[in-house]
């Protein structure tokens, strides 16, 4: 036990930025006491360990818990061009981390670990043309044909990918992020739960999984990786040949009826559309200004009735509840909400 | 009476509903980990005028483990990790101190009987409610039932 703790301790005190000496001071304890516990030499008692998670922002039950999962960030969702400062990048690790801690430790309580396996890690991409193909390919492989996808998170969470809606309150405010944990064997994607149009959200899916699977070349910028992913995230809702059948080829002028019809089967924006439509050059670029111009551009015309809600962290712990492989208690602290919250929500379960 | 508690919403309802308040702190006393306590505070669903009011009596006990029994409950812990890591140091305490464990869970109780073999014991909330009733000499019947059903 001392050695899961002095790794766990040492790696969340090394994520703090701090120093032994520093969190020593932290806590009101010696640099040596630290020093021990960093070298299993020694074992906190009850109070120093509650201190020492309290000082690294950190639940004491992970600095105990064995193979404690560490996410890393891979890549931003930079649309908007905001860059993360260290202390941001750090925060948000830390709550992603947690959170994920939760969800891998539910995994294993119920023993239901779905491995994942990336089936385009050998496409190379280096520009728009291979996103394209990447998405055709994946789609191929994922035996998803030309159809509209339903519930692309239902579909990612069933390959594999752990799916994270988290409210990052100030810290973050992008619609997104992805990256890795366990030396690249768990993908992770975050949805920032402040989004709430279901079109962008799919969207935002899309995009990071881009991020995930794309092997791309190590020449290419972050604005070209960023233009690749937005590419392979547009065909992946809507591949090119169902746009051409949906829309015609050489179309001068498009109305907003027939627009609005394509966001609500496939569930993509309508300025995606367009973007997809101009970069598969079935409209002219003239048309696309003149659409870009125009008085409907920006406006927000029809809805995409899905569902775009994680479901299988709620799915493993009714799973676990139900055959008494946690209790109450576990159940509120794997969801990190407070007990009355819990109740809450889970009652709401049992009603009609 | 002693227990070694994990949540606080139990014994507040008590103290609320007039059960405790017949008692002195020499006469009944809960104890509860500082593991516990904390995270209680941030998840719990319990009265805190009324918890703070016990502290204050003596009533309720929040108590430290030394490093020999936290180590010894992380261990325990890296067995049982579909538990709590506080009910795992709660029943270790228990046991180690003799003091008789009280438990809600079903999961953790069956744990607490085989960990602590029969050392000390394990209540459910009944066993609590009919010990703390025979001790004021009231009996369940009498007891207004609606106050009972709030428990």
């Amino acid at each position: 036990m001392k050695k899961i703790l002095s790794a766990n301790l040492q790696k969340a005190r090394q994520l703090r930025d701090l120093t032994m000496e520093e969190l020593a001071n932290i806590i009101g304890c010696s640099k040596q006491a630290i020093s021990h516990y960093e070298n299993a030499i020694r074992f906190p008692d009850s109070q120093t360990l509650i201190a020492l998670a309290e000082a690294l922002h950190v639940d004491f039950e992970s600095l105990i818990r064995p193979n404690a999962v560490q996410f890393s960030i891979l890549d931003v969702n930079y649309r908007q061009g905001i860059e993360l400062t260290h202390q941001e990048k750090t925060e948000i690790q830390r709550i992603a981390s947690e959170r994920l801690n939760n969800y891998v430790e539910l995994e294993q309580i119920a023993k239901d670990i779905i491995k994942f396996e990336n089936p385009i890690s050998d496409l190379l991409v280096n520009n728009t043309s291979d996103a394209e193909k990447a998405s055709k390919l994946l789609r191929k492989k994922w035996k998803l044909a030309d159809l509209p996808i339903p519930n692309v998170t239902k579909m990612l969470e069933d390959k594999g990918i752990r799916i994270l809606k988290i409210d990052f309150g100030p810290v973050y405010q992008h619609e997104g992020l992805s990256g890795w944990a366990e030396n690249k064997t768990i993908p992770v994607i975050v949805i920032n739960s402040k989004q709430k149009e279901l079109a962008r959200v799919r969207y935002t899916l899309f995009h990071e999984l881009g991020h995930l699977l794309l092997s791309m070349n190590d020449d290419l910028t972050n604005a070209e990786i960023e233009r690749i992913c937005e590419v392979f995230a547009g065909t992946m809702i809507l591949p090119t040949d169902v746009l051409i059948r949906e829309f015609g080829k050489n179309r001068t002028n498009i109305s907003i009826p027939e627009l609005r019809r394509i966001k609500e089967y496939y569930g993509i924006s309508i300025l995606a559309i367009m973007v997809r439509a101009r970069f598969s050059e079935l409209i002219s670029y003239e048309t696309f200004i003149k659409w870009r111009d125009s008085k409907f551009f920006g406006e927000d015309f029809g809805q995409y009735l899905g569902k775009e809600e994680p479901q299988r962290f709620d799915q493993l712990l009714f799973k676990c509840l139900s055959e008494n492989k946690i209790g109450i208690d576990k159940a509120v602290k794997l969801t990190s909400k407070t007990e009355e919250e819990f109740q809450n929500f889970y009652n709401e379960l049992f009603k009609f | 009476m002693k227990f070694v508690i994990t949540e606080l919403g139990l014994i507040s309802r008590l103290f609320a509903a007039g059960f405790l308040n017949r008692f002195s702190p020499q006469d009944i006393k809960f104890f509860i980990v500082d593991y516990c306590y904390n995270d209680q505070l941030k998840r719990g669903k319990f009265d805190s005028v009324i918890i703070h009011k016990m502290l204050v009596q003596g009533m309720l006990n929040i108590v430290s483990i030394d490093e020999k029994e936290n180590e010894q409950a992380a261990d325990l812990f890296l067995k049982h990790s579909n538990f709590l890591f506080q009910s795992i140091v709660s029943i270790v305490y228990a046991k180690q101190t003799g003091i008789d464990f009280f438990v809600e869970d079903p999961n953790l109780m069956t744990l607490a009987f085989n960990y602590v073999q029969g050392k000390i014991d394990i209540h459910s909330k009944g066993y609590l409610i009919s010990s703390l009733l025979h001790k004021i000499n009231i009996e369940e019947e009498k007891f207004d039932k609606k106050v009972l059903m709030s428990i």
